[in-house]
C-alpha cells in the first residue's frame, strides 16, 4: 500500500506538470523545453524558504509562483516574438541557463551538493508527515488545476489561445494581440510549474539541480504527447502511464541479471507503439 | 483505448513469463535474509550501478555457505540514478520484496531513501564520499568511501612532494566534487604552489581553447578531477595539446579506460580494492570494478557477519541490533585493509596513488 501512495503521489507532481505544460503546448501551440526549469525553481524556492529562511510550505509555494511569474513574464516577453521550432530552442536554453545557476550559484543552491532536510507541509498544528496525507494534499492540488485547466480551456481567454495556436496570423488580423497571449500564457503555466516543484521537494526532502535538467523537459513533453495534447484528461493519463509503466515492469519477474536492460527496452518498445498506433496521443485533440 | 488494453495485455503475459529460479532458491529451508540495493543499471551512471552489483554478487558468492543460519539473497532495482523514483522503489523493496538491508550509490540517492530506511527500521549502506565530520544520514545509515578533501590532499601532498609548480586543475562542477574547488585552493596555497582552477559543468566537451590559454599562462603541470565521459574528453584533449604525462594526475575511477589510453599516469583513487579483487571482478564479470565494487563488496560481507552473529532461532535481528553489533566490534576487515566504522556511521578509506604502466597499475602509496 505504502508502494501505491507513493506512486500515487509521483503521478499526482507529474500530473500537475503536465497540465501545466499542456496549457502552453496544447492551448496555446507554444512548444516549451523549459519547464523544468520551472519545475526546479519552484522546488528550490520551496527548498530554500524552508531550510534557509524557516517558511512554511504554503508561503514558499507562494514565493515560487512569484519567483517562477517574473522569471516568466521576463523571458515570455523575449520568446512571444520566436514561433515554432525557435520557440522549443530558445525555451530548452532558458532551461540550460536555469540549470547552470543552480548548479553553480553555490552560496544559495548548495551547487551540486542539493539541499536536504525539506520539511513536510504543516497547517497550523497540523503536520502531512504522513504520506497518506499528503498525497491527500497532492491529489487536491491536482484537481485545483484539472478544474482550472478545464475552466480556462472553455473561457474566451482558452478559445483565443486556440485560434493563436491554428494560425496566429489570422488571430492577430481579428485583432487579438497574440504575444500578450503568449506571454500570459507563458506565465501561467510556468507559476503552476513551481506548485509541482514544491511538492516534490517537500516529498523528496533532498532536491540538487540533476532533477531539473534539460531531459526532465523532454520527458514532461513525452508525458503530454503520449497522453494527448490540448486535453487535461490526456496530460493525467500521460503521466500515469509514463510514471507507472516503469513500476509495473519491475513486477514482470525478468531475470535480474539482465532486468534493468529488458525493462528499458520494453517501456522504449511501448512508447513506441503506442506513438505509431496513436500519434496524435491518447486523448489528444490537437497533433502537432 | 484498445491500444493502452493491448499494451497492458503484452505485459501481463510477459508476467506469465517470468524468471521461475527464484523458486528453486526457495527450497532451501533456512531463513532468508535479503540484501537489496537500488542502483543504476541502466543510464549514464550504469557503470556504477554495475560495479556496486558485480561487488556484492562477488561478496555473496564467497562468504555464504549452506551451513550458515541464513539464506541470503540479492535484490536489485534500478533506478537510471533518477532521484524522483528513489521513495517509490524504495517502498515497493521494503514491502513488495521483504528487503532486509538496504544499499544505494551516491550521497544525493541516500539522502532521499534515508527517511524510509529509518521509517521502516532498516539498515541503509551507501557508497559516498563525504567526510566523518558529517551528520549521519539516517538512524541505521552507513557510508563508506574515501571524502573528497582527502583524495584533494593526496593530490596536493603528491605535488609538492615532487616539487612540483604551476599546476592547473580541471573540476568538473559535479555532486561532491563541486565544493572541491574551494579546498583544492587551500590546500595549493598552504604548499606555496601556484595553481589554476578551471571549473566546468557537467556536458561540456571542449577544453581547447581554455587547455591553451592555461598553458599560455605557463603552466606546465594539469590535473584532471571529474567523471567520465567529461574526464576522458579532457584527457585526450589534453594529451592532443602535447601535454606530457610525467606532468599529468588525474583523479580517476575507471581505471580500464586509463590503463589502456595513458601509459605511465599517475592517479589519485579511492581505495578500489587489491590488486587481485579488481582482476578477478573484471575476469568473472567483465566489469571495471573501481567505481565502488569493493565499498559494495565490503556491505555485503558486513552484513552476512552481523546476521550471522546476531542469529536467534525464529527471529531475525532488528535494524538497531545490527547498527549496535557494527558499532560494538567498530572494525571490520575490508577491501581496503582494515575499515574503522565512526559514530555517525561512516566508514573512511584512505586514497592511494597508482601508476600506470603496460596497461597494468601498481600502487605508489597508501
Amino acid at each position: 500500500m505504502e508502494y501505491l501512495i507513493n506512486l500515487a503521489i509521483l503521478f499526482g507532481i507529474y500530473s500537475m506538470l503536465a497540465l501545466s505544460l499542456n496549457m502552453l503546448i496544447g492551448m496555446s501551440g507554444l512548444v516549451s523545453l523549459a519547464q523544468a526549469a520551472f519545475y526546479g525553481i519552484g522546488a528550490y524556492a520551496t527548498a530554500i524558504g524552508m531550510t534557509t529562511f524557516g517558511l512554511g510550505f504554503f508561503t514558499t509555494i507562494i514565493l515560487g509562483i512569484v519567483v517562477n511569474a517574473i522569471l516568466a513574464f521576463v523571458v515570455g516577453k523575449i520568446l512571444a516574438r520566436f514561433q515554432g521550432d525557435y520557440y522549443a530552442i530558445v525555451s530548452a536554453g532558458l532551461s540550460i541557463i536555469v540549470f547552470s545557476i543552480l548548479q553553480n550559484w553555490k552560496t544559495v543552491t548548495h551547487g551540486p551538493l542539493g539541499i536536504f532536510g525539506i520539511g513536510k507541509p504543516a497547517i497550523g498544528s497540523y503536520t502531512f508527515y504522513s504520506n497518506t496525507a499528503f498525497l491527500g494534499l497532492v491529489v487536491i492540488f491536482t484537481i485545483v488545476l484539472y478544474a482550472l485547466y478545464q475552466w480556462i480551456n472553455h473561457s474566451s481567454f482558452g478559445r483565443v489561445l486556440k485560434a493563436l495556436r491554428e494560425d496566429e496570423k489570422l488571430a492577430q488580423s481579428m485583432g487579438y494581440k497574440t504575444k500578450h497571449f503568449k506571454s500570459v500564457i507563458f506565465v501561467l503555466s510556468a507559476s503552476l510549474s513551481g506548485i509541482a516543484g514544491a511538492f516534490f521537494a517537500s516529498y523528496i526532502a533532498f532536491i540538487d539541480p540533476s532533477s531539473f535538467q534539460l531531459k526532465e523537459g523532454i520527458f514532461l513533453f513525452t508525458i503530454i504527447i503520449v497522453g494527448g495534447l490540448s486535453s487535461a484528461r490526456g496530460s493525467v493519463v500521460g503521466a500515469l502511464i509514463l510514471i507507472s509503466l516503469p513500476e509495473v515492469l519491475r513486477f514482470i519477474g525478468l531475470p535480474y541479471e539482465t532486468a534493468a536492460q529488458l525493462q528499458q527496452m520494453i517501456y522504449g518498445a511501448m512508447l513506441l507503439l503506442m506513438m505509431i498506433f496513436k500519434p496524435q496521443g491518447l486523448f489528444g485533440k490537437y497533433r502537432m | 483505448m484498445k491500444k493502452l488494453i493491448l499494451s497492458l495485455c503484452v505485459i501481463l503475459t510477459l508476467t506469465a513469463c517470468k524468471d521461475e529460479k527464484k523458486n528453486v532458491a526457495q527450497a532451501d529451508t533456512r531463513p532468508v535474509v535479503k540484501l537489496g540495493a537500488i542502483l543504476p543499471l541502466t543510464g549514464s551512471q550504469a557503470p556504477m550501478g554495475e560495479a556496486a552489483k558485480a561487488g556484492m554478487q562477488k561478496a555473496l558468492k564467497e562468504n555464504t555457505n549452506p551451513n550458515q543460519h541464513y539464506d541470503y539473497q540479492l535484490v536489485f532495482e534500478d533506478n537510471q540514478a533518477k532521484l524522483p523514483s528513489m521513495p517509490t522503489i524504495a517502498n515497493k523493496m521494503v514491502m513488495q520484496d521483504n528487503i532486509d538491508v538496504l544499499g544505494t550509490i551516491t550521497t544525493a540517492m541516500a539522502r532521499v531513501i534515508a527517511p524510509i530506511s529509518d521509517q521502516k527500521e532498516k539498515v541503509l549502506y551507501a557508497f559516498s564520499i563525504e567526510q566523518e565530520k558529517y551528520q549521519r544520514f539516517g538512524k541505521y545509515a552507513f557510508t563508506q568511501g574515501t571524502s573528497i578533501e582527502a583524495l584533494s590532499d593526496k593530490f596536493v601532498e603528491s605535488f609538492a612532494k615532487n616539487n612540483q609548480d604551476n599546476i592547473s586543475i580541471f573540476v568538473e562542477n559535479i555532486g561532491v566534487l563541486g565544493p572541491l574547488t574551494s579546498y583544492l585552493k587551500t590546500k595549493l596555497n598552504e604548499k606555496g604552489i601556484n595553481h589554476k582552477i578551471n571549473e566546468f559543468n557537467p556536458g561540456e566537451t571542449d577544453f581547447r581553447i581554455a587547455i591553451e590559454k592555461t598553458k599560455a599562462d605557463g603552466y606546465t603541470n594539469f590535473g584532471v578531477f571529474a567523471f567520465p565521459p567529461e574526464r576522458n574528453i579532457i584527457m585526450k584533449q589534453l594529451l592532443e595539446a602535447g601535454i606530457s604525462y610525467n606532468n599529468f594526475y588525474s583523479f580517476s575511477l575507471d581505471m580500464d579506460y586509463v590503463a589502456e589510453n595513458y601509459d605511465g599516469i599517475k592517479t589519485i583513487t579511492y581505495n578500489c580494492g587489491t590488486e587481485d579483487f579488481v582482476e578477478s571482478i573484471q575476469k568473472e564479470y567483465n566489469i571495471d570494478s573501481t567505481y565502488g565494487s569493493a565499498e559494495f563488496y565490503d556491505f555485503v560481507s558486513m552484513m552476512i557477519e552481523a546476521y550471522e552473529a546476531l542469529y536467534k532461532e525464529g527471529q531475525k535481528p532488528t535494524a538497531e541490533e545490527i547498527v549496535s553489533y557494527i558499532h560494538n566490534k567498530k572494525e571490520f576487515p575490508c577491501m581496503s585493509g582494515q575499515c574503522v566504522v565512526h559514530s555517525n556511521g561512516f566508514i573512511i578509506n584512505d586514497p592511494i596513488l597508482r601508476i600506470y604502466t603496460n596497461n597494468k597499475w601498481k600502487t605508489i602509496e597508501e
